[in-house]
């Protein structure tokens, strides 16, 4: 019934009475013109019923004909809204608009979510997927779902599995990041261990191959240490080298430091260019020309976010900080101490895992270049495999 | 062209003889009038040829082949199409006319 009474009301229907007459004949030639009843109802000498609204206009000749007076009681249903607001065209206007829209953005991608990467970038993903069309604004029905999986990982390498899952308007593009296999070291492959520099040798603890140098022998770089070629009563056999060096050794580090450079710095300017996303645009929000010179540029992006998702509205600023070119004047003592702090960096850097038995430093200043040159005497580790390579392998 | 009206056949035995004969529902072909009751509170009636009388108290229906009268209380039609009637109220009886 429910579906009826819906029908009805939004076809429109009427409520009439009408009086007098032959009420019978008024309902039998509605009958036979085909006009649909209901709700028929007699007092006295008042007959009532509804019937749809645009079959009210033919009744009204029929009520003559039964010679009874006719009289509109009530109108109902959507065409007597509409009706109503006629003049407010504006408002039809705006819910149909609004349901084109709702109609024509749901088929969309909005929000692009990715999940799964640990090592691999989120921008790096999303750049990829963005080629194949999985893109803010981008159409969802049109994806290729296995293309974009086989393509993507190709470009992926460090991927294991992708695919993207369409909700709506989110896009969940899901990964599985490749566990890289672990390289496998062939412990019969012949080699011969040399010296990585120059030194005199404290200790030797060799594990495999033949010793050639002994404790306390004074070795150059690439000096062979340790052979892979050993003889034995059967004759020379092929066997891979493995041993451990220490020699002492002495270590020079030189740091310059120019007393006058040019060098690039910020000028104090800084220009700011925001920008307006909406649905995929870019709305640039500035309109002055493109920057001239050197500058460092900072990104920020502002997304308009709802719980943790990241929504197609938003604004992305743009930082330049202009540059130009100054020219830096270092008296000693400042340059004294910007070559010991990039002295220290470089010891850190080259020197790690070394033991530093002494150390000494001198300083001189030539060309208007200070030079700081540090010189350490270490214990290390000075041996390096080298694979024998053999003619016809 | 004239047109075949509900409720009338041209051949009326051989039409009744037919659906005996090929046991048919009855009124297939004869196109007999078919009343179904619910209680004494609801009455649908196919093959209504027209009204008679309608008031409070009676109903008073074309069948083509008669005339059906409903008798009660508060008696209306909920519905009425060229060929069908649904009558509600308290109905006291039911009649048949020739």
């Amino acid at each position: 019934m429910f579906l009826i009474h819906f029908l009805r009301w939004l076809f429109g229907f009427v409520r009439w009475e009408a009086e007098g007459g032959f009420p019978e004949r008024l309902l039998n030639l509605a009958s036979r013109q085909h006009i649909r009843l209901w709700g028929v109802e007699r007092h006295g000498t008042f007959l009532s019923a509804c019937c749809f609204a645009r079959s009210y206009r033919r009744m009204r000749p029929l009520s003559r004909k039964s010679g009874m007076r006719m009289r509109l009681k009530q109108k109902q249903g959507i065409p007597f809204f509409l009706h109503r607001y006629r003049a407010r065209a504006g408002i039809a206007a705006g819910l149909a608009v609004y349901f084109l829209l709702l109609q024509l953005l749901s088929q969309r991608i909005w929000v692009i979510d990715v999940s799964g990467n640990e090592r691999v970038p989120e921008k790096a993903i999303l750049d990829v997927v963005e080629q194949m069309g999985v893109v803010q604004g981008g159409d969802g029905e049109q994806l290729d779902i296995p293309t974009i999986q086989l393509a993507a990982l190709q470009q992926l390498p460090d991927l294991a599995w992708l695919t993207v899952n369409l909700e709506g308007s989110t896009a969940h593009v899901e990964v599985s990041e490749r566990i890289p296999t672990p390289e496998l070291e062939d412990p019969n492959r012949p080699s011969n261990i040399k010296a990585a520099r120059d030194g005199r040798i404290i200790r030797m603890e060799v594990t495999g191959g033949q010793a050639v140098a002994q404790t306390g022998d004074a070795v150059v770089k690439d000096m062979l240490l340790v052979s892979g070629v050993v003889d034995n009563a059967s004759g020379a056999v092929l066997k891979r080298s493995r041993a451990r060096i220490l020699a002492q050794t002495r270590r020079e580090l030189i740091v310059e430091v120019p007393l006058a450079e040019t060098r690039l710095l910020p000028t104090g300017r800084t220009v700011y260019r925001p920008t307006l996303q909406l649905f995929g645009l870019k709305i640039p929000l500035y309109t002055d020309g493109p920057i001239d010179g050197e500058f460092i540029l900072t990104e920020e992006a502002h997304p308009l976010t709802s719980g943790h998702i990241r929504l197609p509205v938003g604004f992305s600023d743009r930082l330049y900080t202009l540059l130009a070119p100054r020219e830096v004047i270092y008296t000693e003592e400042e340059a004294a101490a910007l070559a010991q702090s990039q002295l220290n960096e470089r010891v850190r850097a080259e020197l790690t895992g070394v033991e530093i038995q002494s150390s000494s430093q001198s300083e001189r200043v030539e060309n208007g270049v200070y030079i700081l040159t540090g010189l350490y005497d270490c214990i290390e580790d000075i041996a390096v495999e080298e694979q024998l390579l053999i003619s016809g392998k | 062209m004239a047109k075949k009206k509900q409720g009338r056949t041209f051949f009326p035995r051989l039409s009744e003889q037919m659906e005996k004969t090929f046991e048919l529902p009855a009124g297939t072909l004869t196109g007999a009038v078919h009343i179904e009751l619910s209680g004494n509170h609801r009455a649908v009636v196919e093959g209504c040829r027209g009204i008679v009388e309608y008031e409070e108290g009676v109903i008073r229906l074309n069948t083509g082949s008669g005339v059906v009268r409903f008798s009660g209380t508060g008696l209306s039609m909920t519905c009425m199409t060229e060929d069908s009637a649904v009558v509600v109220g308290s109905i006291l009886s039911l009649e048949f006319f020739s």
